[in-house]
């Protein structure tokens, strides 16, 4: 289900467009590659300090969930253990991805542990969770969340 | 109007100026909030962006001693990952 790459580029562009308060609030660094579909938010947890840099691909957004990829903002390393955080109510997931309908990476097909989701309908199993500012502010919440943030997954 | 309050809600959707009688319960607030930010029915956190405070769905906008033109934080509930 291809979505056209400037159909995509519009989407995102609209949905990041509310985002202005959030950065205020949160000091969040964002990058947004218009050209590549891609957009890095850095993140910092208020209970330890710790940054932490989530990068979503976008091709074919919004029929298919982000691609969302861990980044270390200390040097720039993709998909360890120390890019994760650790805990978050499960969304933190020891197999390295975000584990959520809103993350393509939790989908079986992609190597998740998902295959009892249809990943055309993410959208509809977490409503409140499927634009762009939803995600962001939800995963700032999770490394806030001391109930559940248990610090960088590695050293 | 002395009995209104006005509040910017921001919310992950954007952010919009609300004016309320300060009577108002915070969980009508919270309500006429997702109807206009077009979120589905679940369940908000309010949080008062100067303080970080949480404000109880039952009590009233009054309780809080609000300010005009302050802005309140509207979450959706974090859930779990699946």
């Amino acid at each position: 289900m291809p979505v056209a790459r400037d159909v995509s580029r519009a989407i995102v562009e609209d949905e990041i467009g509310h985002l202005d308060g959030w950065v205020r609030i949160h000091n969040w660094g964002v990058n947004w590659d218009p050209s590549a579909l891609r957009l890095v938010v850095e993140m910092r947890s208020k209970i330890d300090n710790e940054r932490y840099a989530f990068e979503f691909l976008l091709e074919d957004y919004r029929a298919l969930p982000p691609v969302i990829e861990l980044v270390d903002p200390r040097n720039g390393e993709r998909g360890m253990r120390r890019c994760f955080p650790a805990g978050g109510r499960g969304y933190f997931h020891p197999n390295l991805i975000i584990c959520a309908p809103w993350s393509r990476k939790a989908y079986a097909v992609h190597g998740g542990p998902h295959s009892d989701w249809v990943m055309s309908n993410w959208a509809t199993y977490r409503p409140n969770h499927a634009q762009l500012g939803d995600m962001l502010v939800l995963l700032q919440e999770l490394l806030d969340d001391r109930s559940s943030y248990g610090g960088r997954m590695a050293p | 109007m002395e009995h209104d309050l006005k509040l910017f809600i921001q919310s992950p959707r954007g952010r919009k100026p609300f004016t309320f009688n300060k009577t108002t319960k915070v969980s009508e607030v919270i309500e006429a909030a997702r109807l206009a930010f077009g979120f589905e029915p679940g369940t908000f956190v309010l949080k008062r962006e100067r303080t970080g405070e949480t404000l109880a769905p039952d009590r009233p906008l009054v309780s809080y001693h609000l300010e005009d033109d302050e802005t309140l934080l509207l979450v959706p509930e974090m859930g779990s990952g699946v």
